[in-house]
């Protein structure tokens, strides 16, 4: 199974029809751009919408999510919507997220605009689904990236931070295993997410209304919303960083290495740090992946066999072995 | 190497194979590792979980065999699955398993190229009726199986002579017409069988020469 084979299919197929490389020496006449302008408008077309890929529906049943899931509007979160607009301010827990794709920019140097719309456009779909699958509201789209809460009235904390984690570590799993390597072949190096994330506690987070009449948004007003960015800039390729608030949630320590520098100094002697999140640890603990005999990474929630497995493609591993009894 | 190169590369393993962990060994003297195989095939289609136990010798790693155990019961307990009744698991024929025990194993490389496909094997022989590369039969008969399969030996006399060659440490003129099996130059035909056999380890050659023996009781010793 793979939950987002759809996406990664539709990037394929734009990226391999993308007209640059095979027009290099001649350059791209416009007829050329409004054909391929169309084929991209048709394959946008292939990208899964509101109505769930069967993988997508087998996974979503898998996490105990309604196969027929609405996703949450952009923008106000729906438990502060009523704040549009008002002076009021509410105090509230709230788990703040931001991914982004690096080195997209060197996309534009291989494929046309259209092109690249059309894969930021994909990857950033499959973000939205995972987050939505998870519980979660994105609250804006930034590019290629998203700024995203977990977390609500009617949540319990941990459920939240949880569901937060795993839809971070889905995102960083599509884009580093199905993505990664195809890029690669395409002469894209090095594309990979940056995530971080932190959980502020209800004493620690504002809800308000931030503008002015139309032009202005329901948002938080946090240390640890303004942290959360700060932890993405500072992570690793393919790596999520997550604030100590979010590691006192889980308190499992195998999948947090603190960084040797804080996030935040509060110059009275308290430091508030940041921590590598072992994503592909917590995937498969978590029963989301499983991993083949060289230890990659394969996202699945069905624990039984694939319908369609084929002993041809077990071959190549079983023939390795051949056994002999000797006991008794 | 012993136990600081075992915690290296058992630290390597569980940094990459999360779904194990070490666990408290219910053997004194080895290290034991427990957690889930899930075989997947190369189009990453999944056929099954398995829990497993593995035990690995200390004082003697890298120069050790790891015992596997299969914990789920998935495999019946039938030697035709080539499992004990306490589900441990016959990976290999010995003489490849001493192989890789004399040249000392890699932890990782044992699960990859060993373990993992011993369990995709299994699979494959509940789809298809038979193990992906044939099997070797139960017994004394495996190993004469696979002294046919890797020398193209079956006469138990020859096999006999080349077995007491190598334990003893016989040595004999590489350009003269081969004593043991009438080749025209011994460097050309039985040395090699020699130095392969020679590999296995001497406890291996020992056990596989009263095998034989037994087996073909009227050959004789050769004498040094």
């Amino acid at each position: 199974m793979n939950l987002f084979e759809d996406y990664k299919n539709v990037i394929k197929k734009a990226v391999e029809n993308d007209p640059t490389k095979s027009n290099k020496i001649y350059g791209l006449s416009e007829s050329l751009l409004e054909s391929n302008r169309e084929y991209l408008k048709s394959l946008r077309n292939e990208l899964p919408g509101r109505e769930l890929s069967h993988e997508m529906k087998l996974f979503a049943k898998g996490m105990g999510v309604p196969e027929t899931f609405d996703y949450q509007p952009l923008g106000s979160h729906p438990d502060f919507v009523h704040l549009k607009g008002t002076d009021l301010v509410e105090e509230h827990w709230i788990i703040s997220g931001f991914i982004d794709v690096k080195r997209s920019t060197k996309l534009f140097n291989n494929f046309t605009k259209a092109t690249v719309r059309l894969i930021t456009e994909s990857i950033i779909r499959a973000s939205i689904f995972a987050v939505n699958l998870c519980g979660g509201y994105v609250h804006r789209i930034q590019g290629d990236g998203l700024m995203v809460y977990f977390g609500g009235k009617k949540k319990e904390k941990l459920k939240a931070v949880e569901d937060a984690l795993k839809s971070f570590s889905m995102i960083s799993y599509f884009v580093k295993n199905d993505l990664k390597e195809f890029f690669e072949d395409n002469g894209i190096q090095d594309i990979h997410t940056r995530a971080g994330l932190d959980l502020g506690h209800s004493k620690q987070v504002d809800w308000f209304y931030s503008g002015i009449g139309e032009s202005g948004e329901v948002t938080t007003c946090s240390l640890h919303t303004s942290l959360a960015p700060k932890m993405q800039s500072n992570a690793k390729n393919s790596g999520i960083v997550v604030g100590h608030n979010v590691t006192t949630q889980l308190r499992k320590d195998k999948y947090f290495e603190q960084r040797s520098k804080e996030i935040h100094d509060y110059e009275d002697g308290r430091k508030y740090y940041q921590y590598n999140f072992d994503w592909e640890r917590y995937l498969v603990d978590n029963n989301l992946a499983v991993q083949n005999d060289m230890g990659v990474l394969v996202l699945t929630i069905n624990t039984f066999p694939d319908p369609n497995r084929n002993s041809r493609d077990l071959y190549p591993i079983a023939s390795k072995s051949k056994p002999y009894f000797n006991y008794g | 190497m012993g136990k600081k190169g075992l915690s290296t590369d058992i630290k390597n393993f569980l940094d990459k194979y999360f779904a194990f962990e070490k666990v408290e060994s219910p053997k004194t003297g080895y290290l034991a590792l427990e957690g889930k195989i899930s075989v997947l095939d190369k189009n990453d289609k999944l056929w099954g979980h398995f829990k497993i136990l593995i035990l690995i010798n200390e004082a003697e790693y890298p120069y050790t065999v790891p015992m596997v155990i299969e914990k789920t019961q998935i495999i019946n307990r039938d030697w035709d699955f080539h499992i004990s009744k306490k589900g441990e698991c016959c990976l290999d024929i010995p003489h490849k398993l001493m192989k890789r025990k004399g040249r000392g194993i890699i932890f990782e490389e044992f699960y990859r190229e060993v373990i993992y496909p011993f369990f995709a094997n299994y699979h494959y022989k509940e789809s298809t009726g038979d193990y992906a590369n044939g099997e070797y039969k139960h017994h004394f008969d495996g190993i004469a199986q696979f002294y046919q399969e890797e020398f193209g030996l079956s006469d138990f006399k020859n096999i006999v002579s080349l077995l007491e060659t190598a334990i003893n440490g016989i040595k004999y003129h590489p350009n003269k017409e081969c004593p043991l099996c009438g080749g025209p130059k011994y460097k050309k035909c039985c040395r090699k069988k020699i130095y392969d056999l020679k590999g296995y380890g001497l406890q291996q050659l020992k056990f596989d020469l009263a095998l034989f023996r037994k087996y073909s009781p009227n050959t004789e010793q050769v004498s040094n």
